[in-house]
């Protein structure tokens, strides 16, 4: 990609990321989303951000990997309970690096 | 997180926001610089991936973008996955229309502009309690601590970037940042049924050219929501 190109890139990207943010907020006075529009949104978060993490667990070299073998797969399985359990966002990213340096380390 | 008493003014109101966002703040260091590293993988340089986190400050749709410009992708593809990642602000927006009524136009720009997941889940939750005039300060507040956070660490990460040994696997905070994301937004059956059905539909896909198997599963995923929820919503 080239030096302008990348730029062009960016000004897209801060174009589409302020339209989503700004037209509801300034134009929500007047009309609002229809009620199914509504109910698909609320399915975006959870159906987009599992999108972003399965394959990385699931697929850490491209191909499925289900098993003991798969290192990233059970750290990001403890993460994940730690997530849901605590809350927290430092003790997860730490938690789940820990376990993945420990299973690289034991050579499961 | 409890906020009282109650503020009297704007002005306290706006630095109610920016303390109660300074441990949250801490939370987003570590994506920040996970992001500035991956852009200069990407093959940007320090001033252009900061440009990018103060332009866009959005980071799941800016690691996505990173490394779609690192695998090549085209300027639309690039864009296509801006838009499907950050298709959950049109959401945000819509429910932050009535806590943020009282702002003129012009810091209505300003609070599109820093909306985040953090200030919109405590501006909603908080709105009862602080009411029209005090929750778009508390708001603001927020957003701008995390925004100069954001922008600060990215420029960092980018520096500190080139020099991480590649054994660390620090590449698997990308993944873990978006777990912290994902765990919150799964509440119910219906969400739940959302999640493995996108994170499932976009695993078997991640063959297909430009990471495009994100947003087929994403549309899979919102679908199969809707659909539990119509189901159970049917039922006596």
């Amino acid at each position: 990609m080239s030096d302008l190109e990348l730029w062009i890139t960016l000004l897209g990207m801060t174009l589409i990321a302020f339209a989503l943010r700004y037209l509801p907020l300034a134009m929500l006075e007047r009309f609002s989303l229809p009620s199914s529009l509504q109910q698909a949104l609320r399915y975006v978060p959870a159906a987009t951000l599992a999108g972003l993490v399965f394959p990385a667990l699931l697929t850490p070299d491209g191909q499925w990997a289900i098993g003991l073998h798969n290192e990233r797969l059970l750290a990001g399985i403890i993460a994940a309970l730690v997530a849901w359990r605590f809350k927290n966002i430092l003790l997860t990213l730490g938690v789940g690096m820990g376990a993945l340096w420990l299973l690289q380390w034991m050579g499961v | 997180m409890a906020v009282n008493p109650l503020p009297p003014s704007s002005q306290a109101a706006f630095w109610r926001g920016v303390l109660v966002s300074l441990p949250i703040a801490v939370g987003i260091v570590p994506f920040a610089l996970v992001t500035g590293i991956a852009g200069v993988k990407a093959g940007l340089n320090a001033v252009e991936v900061t440009a990018m986190s103060v332009l866009v400050f959005a980071g799941a749709a800016q690691l996505v973008a990173l490394q779609l410009i690192g695998a090549g992708a085209s300027i639309f593809f690039v864009w296509l996955a801006t838009l499907v990642v950050n298709l959950r602000y049109l959401m945000y927006s819509s429910a932050l229309a009535r806590p943020l009524e009282a702002l003129s136009s012009r810091m209505k720009l300003l609070a599109a502009f820093l909306m985040v997941d953090q200030n919109f889940a405590l501006a909603v939750s908080q709105y009862s309690s602080l009411g029209p005039r005090i929750t778009p300060w508390f708001y603001l507040g927020i957003g701008l601590v995390l925004w100069l956070v954001w922008v600060v660490c990215t420029y960092l990460g980018a520096l500190l970037g080139a020099r991480l040994p590649e054994a660390w696997s620090l590449d698997f905070v990308v993944p873990l940042c978006f777990l912290v994301l994902l765990v919150p937004a799964v509440q119910n059956r219906p969400s739940l049924f959302a999640a493995l059905v996108g994170g499932l539909v976009s695993t078997a896909l991640i063959g297909m050219p430009y990471r495009s198997g994100l947003f087929i599963g994403a549309v899979a995923g919102i679908w199969a929501g809707v659909w539990l929820e119509n189901r159970q919503g049917r039922r006596p």
